[in-house]
């Protein structure tokens, strides 16, 4: 993070850069520390490369390799509270959350503009078949929820 | 949303507001620098009931919350209808 950066967080109408979300997140990791915040790169190698290589880097697992024992604070397949920030579409930031509620695993997902078809391409992208079951069970439950679409929009994709 | 205890499609309508773009960039600047994150107690401050509105589609007021530029209208949110507004305030005040 740099100061252009932070200068552009502070002014109407500039994209909001990656490298301020991931200070905020790591902010967020220090308040909450039950919460697990993915790295912002997560989803790009999930959607890039697969279920197997994201969770080869950005949670934790036991192991002898160089990427096991670079994994030792990142958040367990089994955490109650994960937190995915998602970038899509080059310049929108979709929150998408998984939450253990006793027996039974939420995905809660927010996206600003409400876009049926964001949403089930995130959902495709999570779903049991391409990750695991241990990250998405087949009776997790789903739930978009509401924000406005504001217009202007004024937000974090400079626009 | 990743802690709520009981997570509905509404959960986040009651922090919505015509000036949340500018509010929520300044809450993030203020929690890096402060290295810590604010967030209103939800069991508290949350209403019961939560109006649903017919439509998502909203008209935005942008206005800093200190003078930066002249692109946007610089006001101090009123303490009116908002928990919105609330965060803003509690993050914003030392």
């Amino acid at each position: 993070m740099n100061y252009l950066s932070f200068y552009h967080l502070l002014q109407y109408g500039q994209m909001t850069d990656d490298s301020i979300i991931q200070a905020f997140l790591q902010c967020l990791r220090i308040s909450f520390p039950q919460t697990y915040f993915l790295n912002t790169n997560f989803h790009r190698e999930l959607s890039q490369n697969g279920w197997a290589s994201a969770f080869s880097i950005f949670f934790l697992h036991n192991g002898s390799s160089r990427y096991a024992k670079k994994t030792q604070s990142k958040p367990s397949i089994n955490s109650d509270n994960i937190v995915i920030p998602i970038h899509i579409h080059g310049c929108h930031w979709v929150a998408l959350a998984r939450h253990i509620i006793g027996s039974r695993t939420f995905f809660l997902y927010a996206y600003d503009l409400n876009s049926a078809s964001t949403f089930d391409t995130i959902k495709s992208i999570y779903t049991t078949s391409t990750t695991s079951t241990c990250f998405h069970p087949n009776d997790a439950f789903w739930i978009k929820c509401h924000s406005f679409t504001y217009h202007p929009h004024s937000n974090e994709c400079g626009s | 949303m990743a802690t709520h205890p009981n997570p509905s499609p509404n959960i986040l309508l009651p922090f919505m507001g015509e000036n949340i773009a500018q509010v929520s960039r300044w809450w993030v600047a203020y929690s890096i620098l402060n290295n810590t994150v604010t967030i209103p107690n939800s069991t508290e401050q949350i209403p019961d009931h939560i109006y649903v509105p017919p439509s998502f589609n909203a008209t935005s007021i942008p206005s800093n919350l200190v003078p930066l530029n002249d692109m946007v209208n610089t006001c101090f949110p009123s303490l009116e209808n908002s928990l919105q507004i609330e965060l803003s305030l509690s993050t914003l005040t030392p």
